[in-house]
């Protein structure tokens, strides 16, 4: 993430929302992220990336979406303990309740402020 | 639901506003004020002058103005005049109803067009009901997600129900809405418009933002104003799931939607140009 920290990954079929995301992190002081298009491209990029100490990833993708996603991850013993904050449009408190059962860590919805995802991130990281 | 009159005397004008509660009415002394007739009534009630063929023209001039917008046309005239002024009709498909008028007389007109009986329960009629009321937290939801992720606020311009089928624009967003409730969105934007936003989104220069970013974007945009308007309707019948976005790119293109499906566009202005918001939601039970 940053000082060596990590990597971050950033998983969202929007390639405008990756960039949102990206700099939201940078301004933060998050350096090492890499993007992934769908839950199967990130579970691909896990593979290729041992650093990774923190996800975002959206729910509605093509392929696997975000809950799928999660799920997978949750299956893996290498991967399981890597928190997930879901930042995504499905805004309902039934779809948020989904994604904490599911495995995520925090919920952030879609259009987010820098503020909103600093506060997000540092509930996750402590 | 919107009513105007037209040219209709104190009289009648005051038993309409007194029929039904909390409806929009707009009333019209001449027909030719286009801006007073825009918007799209669900009810026009035109009331027949003593000349037949002064009212025989300006019927004519009325129907021409409002019948692309599926307005139900309700002609007002005395019993002596009725058979005089059916007969004027034509081929223009207007109700004819009788003075003197009393407030159940006009809850019966409009309550029978929506398949409602004279209390306002749902009676055995089955014509479609058609409420526009799901359309405000797409508008909110337009202003608040595209303020929070441009910087840029939104202003809406007007609204049409029963709008066109075809909409024009050089870069369009499609949602499609499936669950409780059906149909979908469609945002249309000029090209420098939605450059201006998407460029905004990134934080870049215009001339910094490729074809990919402008689709992606307005794809995102349209993608979360749906988003953020479902959160809104939870626990109503207008409850819905998202599709994944599909965008539509082509130097004035034409979108159509569904002539079967009542549709209400929304007309917005952003950094000095318009936009459309389009939408349509039908519940089960409207759809039966």
């Amino acid at each position: 993430m940053s000082n060596g920290n990590g990597t971050i990954l950033v998983v969202d079929d929007s390639s405008v929302m990756r960039r949102i995301l990206s700099q939201g992190l940078n301004k933060l002081g998050y350096e090492d992220i890499v993007e992934a298009v769908d839950g199967l491209d990130a579970l691909s990029k896990l593979g290729e990336n041992t650093d990774i100490s923190l996800i975002l990833t959206d729910w509605n993708m093509p392929n696997l979406d975000g809950l799928g996603f999660i799920e997978k991850l949750k299956e893996s013993s290498e991967f399981k303990d890597i928190p997930v904050l879901m930042v995504t449009t499905e805004a309902e408190k039934e779809k948020v309740v989904q994604a904490i059962s599911a495995g995520a860590a925090n919920y952030l919805m879609k259009p987010f402020t820098p503020e909103g995802l600093k506060e997000k991130i540092e509930k996750i990281l402590g | 639901m919107k009513i105007c009159t037209v040219k209709c005397n104190m009289v009648i004008n005051g038993i309409i506003d007194k029929s039904v509660s909390g409806v929009e009415t707009c009333q019209v002394d001449n027909f030719f004020d286009a801006d007073s007739m825009n918007g799209a009534s669900e009810f026009v009630f035109y009331q027949w002058p003593e000349d037949s063929i002064k009212g025989t023209l300006e019927l004519e001039k009325i129907w021409q103005k409002i019948r692309t917008q599926n307005s139900s046309l309700i002609v007002v005239t005395d019993v002596k005049q009725s058979l005089e002024v059916k007969d004027s009709l034509g081929d223009i498909p207007a109700e004819v109803i009788t003075q003197p008028l009393d407030i159940d007389k006009i809850k019966a007109v409009i309550f029978a067009k929506n398949g409602l009986d004279k209390s306002g329960r749902k009676g055995s009629l089955k014509s479609k009901v058609f409420k526009a009321d799901y359309i405000n937290p797409f508008i909110e939801s337009t202003i608040n997600v595209i303020s929070q992720i441009s910087g840029v606020t939104p202003v809406k311009k007007g609204v049409t129900v029963n709008s066109p089928q075809e909409l024009v624009g050089d870069i369009s967003g499609v949602i499609g809405l499936a669950g409780v409730a059906e149909g979908f969105l469609i945002m249309v934007f000029k090209r420098g418009l939605a450059e201006g936003l998407v460029s905004r989104m990134l934080s870049i220069d215009v001339e910094g933002i490729e074809d990919d970013d402008v689709r992606d974007g307005v794809g995102e945009l349209a993608n979360m104003v749906s988003g953020n308007a479902k959160a809104a309707l939870v626990g109503t019948p207008y409850h819905f799931q998202l599709s994944l976005p599909t965008v539509v790119i082509g130097s004035a293109h034409t979108v159509a939607h569904p002539p079967d499906i009542p549709c209400i566009t929304v007309e917005f202005e952003a950094l000095d140009e318009s936009f459309l918001v389009a939408v349509a939601l039908v519940t089960k039970e409207e759809s039966k």
